[in-house]
């Protein structure tokens, strides 16, 4: 996996064209498999690193939610919390977000030991090796400063418009 | 289909995948052992370097998995994140064909950590409560 501060980079980039609340789902759903997927196992490590007796393999079923049914079911689960009026669409940009991060997780290279993109059609593993798994650690703070700037344009614009649109009314 | 029924399914769907996962897994599929028994060696990727064995033996962990590997590199550090292709040796240890050192595992765990935190943000800052749901600002 790409790291989070990537993934949520490459949802922000294309968001500020979008912005409001659909670039806030397609954020939101670019981190959800991380979230729902690794944070679970990662707790637990240290948890077992700690010498808490932790059974073997508790997190395992986790793992779904890092493949393309378990973001499209956790996509529906998680829309139920979000206002009937902005459901369905929270939903597409959720489910959207996750697509985008399967994407760019796929770029990266594990000898071979991909992504169960078709998990449980298939337990064939994907992935298109064109790019290391920690590769995107060098680029992370300059997408996000790339990304600050884009954002910290949009805000000056939708300022200066205001304001004009204020004296031409005056 | 209602939306009720939606959610039925998607719950539905994703405690039979989870399960179907976690019973593929436990028939080994994935186990280190009978990955080199059909590929002839087997990829131990991202595990941490625990210990330097008196006898120039490593152990690996990841998670509740341990491996014990002769022929890693010795400048190899403790707490290090290592990939390691390996072969079976019949005492039940493993001989390394070769090593990937990840040394920007610890830099993109803290990543993880500020991603982590914008995402709460957005989330905090990016909402409000309506008729007992989640609004998003826009």
């Amino acid at each position: 996996m790409a790291d989070l501060v990537t993934h949520l980079c490459t949802a922000l980039l294309p968001g500020v064209l979008i912005a409001g609340p659909r670039a806030t789902w397609l954020a939101l759903g670019v981190v959800a498999p991380d979230l729902a997927a690794r944070v679970p196992g990662l707790a637990l490590d240290i948890l077992r690193r700690l010498s808490v007796p932790i059974p073997i393999n508790i997190e395992a079923p986790f793992a779904v939610m890092h493949m393309p049914i378990g973001v499209l079911c956790g996509a529906v689960l998680v829309s139920q919390i979000v206002h009937p009026e902005q459901r369905r669409q929270a939903l597409v940009w959720l489910i959207a977000g996750g697509a985008l991060h399967l994407a760019v997780d796929a770029l990266q290279d594990h000898h071979g030991h991909g992504y169960f993109l078709l998990f449980p059609f298939s337990t064939q593993r994907y992935e298109l090796g064109w790019m290391g798994s920690e590769a995107t650690v060098a680029w992370a703070p300059w997408l996000a400063l790339l990304t600050a700037v884009v954002w910290g344009v949009r805000w000056a614009w939708l300022r200066q418009r205001a304001r004009s649109g204020r004296a031409i009314r005056k | 289909m209602t939306e009720r029924a939606w959610v039925l399914v998607s719950a539905l769907v994703l405690v039979l995948t989870a399960t179907l996962w976690s019973l593929w897994l436990s028939t080994g599929a994935l186990d280190p052992v009978q990955v080199a028994e059909r590929e002839g060696e087997a990829l131990l990727s991202l595990y941490r370097v625990s210990e330097w064995q008196d006898d120039g033996r490593v152990r690996l962990d990841k998670g509740s998995r341990t491996a014990i590997v002769t022929g890693v590199d010795p400048s190899i550090l403790i707490g290090e994140d290592i990939s390691v292709a390996v072969v079976p040796t019949p005492d039940g240890t493993w001989t390394a064909t070769w090593v990937e050192r990840h040394p920007g595992r610890p830099a993109k765990r803290w990543l993880g950590l500020v991603g982590m935190g914008a995402a709460a943000g957005l989330l905090v800052f990016g909402t409000r409560l309506r008729d007992r749901r989640m609004w998003f600002r826009g």
